[in-house]
């Protein structure tokens, strides 16, 4: 049986024009190929401007590759449409109110997919969006909110709705635990982990925090200037880890070893 | 509404409605808007509402002072004009061609202007850019220069005048439309209903669109207030709409030989013209300070 | 020597429905020399506490305290203009976004020069321009940089992200301020340049003996060289304490929550739910009477309807009606 997703030489790069001079172009990812299996977590890692959101941006066919192609069980990506392809693939962004509109309600933007992929019955799509806001943890009432009458935490699980409301086999996350508060991005992580347990999604998300990859993650990979230099479970790169950046990304500055509190309820 | 509202929850309101409680919160606004109200109101009533026709004569009232004043008559409410015409018939009247057609007009350019300047938007490239400055060489000759043109050409109508702003209107729309649907088609939401995989059309009409409109408001505002001097201006001088009509620019034109004799054969029409312009004007500009407010609170 | 003392400090928005406490009973105190860390989730008003502090202050804020003392000055009881001449003598503050608290338009030296008070500056104009530069140039060399010529001929969005933070903070200390509020200064940076920053902060405190009062969100951004640690939360204090007491033995349940949360701990099982606190942060039309944590704290009972008195365990001060651990001899 062939891999969920399989990356091959894919590689972006830039034209900068600059006036009459002969146009020049930028290498903001070099080739690269990896493979995920169903269900597992990819985490990608590297500093700013090495090309980390680019991988999960051209995944996501939300920028076009310059070469390689992706492959999604064994089927060229290249090949499908937006249409065909958001059915497997869904992106979620790192600033929930920007990727939602402003002008229409929250029930509006999570029917929209269903309006283009399915044939349903409109009552079937709207309950269909009811049970997808209750499985984020939000209420068939916030069907007729706006974004900006959410809290932040809330506009991102309805960021994740969208994601999951096709229930895609990938879900790409671009940085989305950034902007949230502690205790809300721990929500947040508890709900990823729920959902790939009840959906067997595989999620590929884009990170710098060492603690969130150490927790979530399978699979790591490394990034540094366009290039891939590290890609492994995460278990064999925290504990033998090839590069020194591979290294000093993963170290989370713990500067206090706490005891483990058991005090926090759900 | 939803049913499970037991506890006190404070509601926000929907974007739209935010720009609306703003300008309710400011009383010019508010003032603007009954005035621009009241005067469609006017014009489309017009046949039911004059209490004259605007073009019969009384011969034995002719050049009668408004009703307050001590000569006056209370049945001529705004006083009747050198050939014995009831002003207020004539300007109710008057409002027809002086409000309705800059109206009509705006109509026409917006329906265009939107539709070209949102496939210019949609598109990219050559093809963008070609739509985008189509009409922009009307934009190098004043729209009133335009009309004398048009008109030295094809002779002085009411139709060649709105033929004239309605062409200079169009690019105007073009260019706010283009550049309002270029701001938003690289947002990401956006990106994120280009994901769900809609098409063109409703990404255009469903997911853009609503996020412009007060962008358009604003812009047809500000070309209802061009038209309506336009008209005005040309009527003065006599190359749009032709005497006997009762159009306000006409009207003050007729009144500058009388002008000390009787002022408010002047001053009445022109009172109409200043406040029709100025309420639309406002309004259009407490929109433009509702929708900045609401950027900025949130 | 406490060099910022505050009690009980309010600060009242008005808003359409009334008016709201953003910041409710808040204390703090500061000693000369200390590195003193302000945890807060958004929406706690750490920000604002800062703008009081400093003073800048929208005339609808209504502010009341029973101390707001820098030194030896009253700060509420002082008017604009002394106000303004205590807090550019000593205070200084740097921001989260580093590159955009900069004039777009003008090149970073200029912009670093004028920064230097030009009452400690003598001679001739061009010996005082001279002295201008000389003095740039040091100060960058006192937040790490070595390439100044470089950093000081360009535009403000040719820097990356660290280089822009410590450029404005080589302007904020270009005056020897007692007292530096860094407000989220490293939020959105990634580790490496993080860790920088705060390196330069605590070796700037430790050489001039400068205070710096730390605002972050978040635990893990807490510097070991940090003394006492506050945490703050819908602008009630929670817990403070010295920093080593209150992360190893917390006492108040959102320290600990806190501390859950920011996954401190390597033997937490990979891939299981982690603890964290339910529900939401509420907005400020509906904070909640009493702990405003009561509502997410899963040690709420009736008393916590009342706002608890801060309570003093040791070193540790918290506001808590249910504690984690009681002192025996205590109660």
């Amino acid at each position: 049986m062939s891999k969920l997703l399989e990356v091959r030489n894919i590689s972006k790069s830039y034209v900068h024009k600059d006036g009459w001079m002969p146009s020049k172009r930028v290498c903001a990812l070099e080739p690269l190929s990896f493979d995920l299996e169903r269900g597992e977590t990819l985490a990608i890692m590297g500093e700013t401007g090495s090309g980390k959101s680019t991988i999960a941006k051209i995944i996501a066919a939300a920028e076009r590759p310059t070469s390689g192609e992706v492959f999604l069980n064994g089927q060229s990506l290249k090949a499908m449409t937006d249409q065909q392809r958001c059915r497997y693939i869904r992106m979620i962004f790192q600033d929930s109110l920007r990727s939602l509109n402003p002008q229409t309600t929250v029930g509006q933007q999570l029917t929209e997919p269903l309006i283009f992929n399915t044939d349903w019955p409109a009552q079937q799509q709207k309950q269909h969006v009811y049970d997808t806001l209750r499985k984020v943890g939000l209420l068939p009432d916030h069907f007729g909110f706006y974004p900006h009458m959410l809290s932040s935490g809330q506009q991102q699980r309805v960021c994740i709705a969208r994601a999951i409301v096709l229930e895609p086999q990938i879900v790409v996350a671009d940085e989305a635990f950034v902007a949230l508060d502690p205790s809300i991005r721990a929500q947040i992580i508890n709900l990823i982990i729920d959902l790939q347990e009840d959906m067997g999604i595989s999620f590929i998300f884009v990170s710098h925090s060492a603690e969130i990859v150490k927790h979530v993650s399978d699979k790591i990979l490394i990034m540094h200037r366009g290039k891939m230099i590290e890609f492994g479970t995460t278990q064999a790169l925290i504990n033998h880890p090839e590069e020194q950046l591979t290294k000093s990304l993963l170290h989370s500055d713990h500067n206090y070893k706490v005891p483990l509190h058991s005090t926090t309820k759900e | 509404m939803q049913n499970t509202n037991i506890y006190f929850q404070q509601r926000e309101p929907s974007p739209l409605r935010q720009i609306w409680l703003h300008m309710n919160a400011n009383p010019f606004a508010v003032v603007a808007f009954y005035i621009l109200s009241l005067s469609l109101l006017m014009m489309l009533l017009s046949p039911l509402i004059t209490p004259f026709n605007p073009d019969a004569q009384f011969s034995d009232a002719i050049l009668q002072p408004p009703s307050w004043d001590v000569s006056g008559e209370i049945r001529f409410l705004f006083g009747t004009d050198d050939l014995g015409r009831d002003i207020l018939s004539r300007i109710i009247a008057g409002s027809v061609y002086s409000l309705g057609y800059p109206v009509i007009a705006v109509f026409i350019a917006a329906v265009i202007g939107v539709s070209i300047g949102a496939w210019a938007g949609m598109s990219r490239g050559v093809q963008s850019s070609t739509l985008n400055h189509m009409l922009d060489v009307i934009l190098s000759i004043p729209s009133l220069l335009l009309a004398l043109v048009i008109i030295a050409i094809l002779g002085p109508s009411l139709i060649n005048v709105m033929l004239a702003i309605t062409l200079v209107l169009i690019p105007q729309f073009i260019h706010v439309v283009h550049n309002a649907i270029y701001d938003e088609r690289y947002k990401e939401y956006v990106t994120a209903s280009r994901l769900n995989g809609v098409n063109r059309w409703y990404m255009l009409t469903r997911v853009i669109f609503p996020n412009i409109t007060s962008v358009l408001v604003m812009q047809t505002t500000f070309a209802l207030s061009t038209a309506i001097l336009d008209i005005a201006a040309l009527g003065f001088l006599g190359l749009g709409v032709q005497a006997p009509a009762p159009e306000w620019g006409t009207m003050l034109a007729r009144s500058l030989d009388q002008v000390y004799l009787s002022p408010w054969m002047m001053i009445l029409p022109g009172l109409a013209l200043f406040l029709t312009i100025l309420s639309i004007n406002v309004l259009g500009d407490s929109v433009r300070a509702a929708i900045a407010e609401r950027v900025r609170n949130s | 020597m406490t060099i910022l003392d505050i009690r009980n400090l309010n600060i009242e928005l008005e808003t359409d429905n009334g008016p709201v406490r953003v910041l409710d009973r808040f204390n703090l105190q500061l000693a000369e020399g200390e590195i003193h860390t302000l945890v807060g989730e958004s929406g706690s008003g750490k920000s604002l506490l800062a703008k009081a502090i400093l003073g800048f202050i929208n005339p609808r804020w209504k502010i009341t305290a029973d101390r707001l003392w820098w030194r030896d000055y009253d700060l509420l009881a002082l008017n604009n203009a002394q106000r303004r001449l205590v807090t550019g003598r000593d205070m200084a503050m740097i921001f989260q976004d580093p590159s955009s608290h900069l004039d777009p338009n003008d090149k970073v030296g200029p912009q670093l020069c004028e920064t230097i008070p030009s009452g400690e500056l003598t001679g001739i104009y061009l010996k005082r321009r001279a002295d201008r530069q000389t003095r740039a140039e040091r100060l960058l060399h006192r937040v790490g940089i070595k390439d100044t010529k470089d950093v000081m001929e360009s535009y403000p969005h040719e820097l990356s992200e660290g280089l822009a933070q410590k450029v404005s903070i080589a302007m904020a200390i270009a005056h020897n301020p007692k007292l530096l509020i860094a407000d989220e200064p490293t939020t959105a940076m990634e580790p490496s340049t993080r860790a920088q920053i705060y390196r330069l902060l605590a070796k700037l405190s430790a050489g001039q003996g400068m205070s710096i009062l730390m605002i972050t969100q978040d635990l893990t951004a807490v510097v070991p060289e940090s003394q006492r640690i506050s945490l703050i939360y819908c602008g009630q204090l929670m817990e403070t304490g010295p920093t080593d007491d209150v992360m190893q033995a917390p006492l108040h349940p959102y320290t600990d929550a806190m501390l859950s949360m920011s996954l401190f701990n390597q033997d937490t099982p990979v891939k299981t739910r982690l603890p964290t606190l339910s529900g939401a942060i509420p907005t400020l039309q509906h904070m909640p009477i009493g702990c405003r944590l009561g509502p997410r704290c899963p040690y709420a009972r009736r008393a916590c309807v009342k706002q608890p008195e801060l309570r003093k365990q040791q070193h540790q001060q918290f506001a808590c009606h249910y504690p984690l651990r009681e002192d025996s001899e205590h109660e």
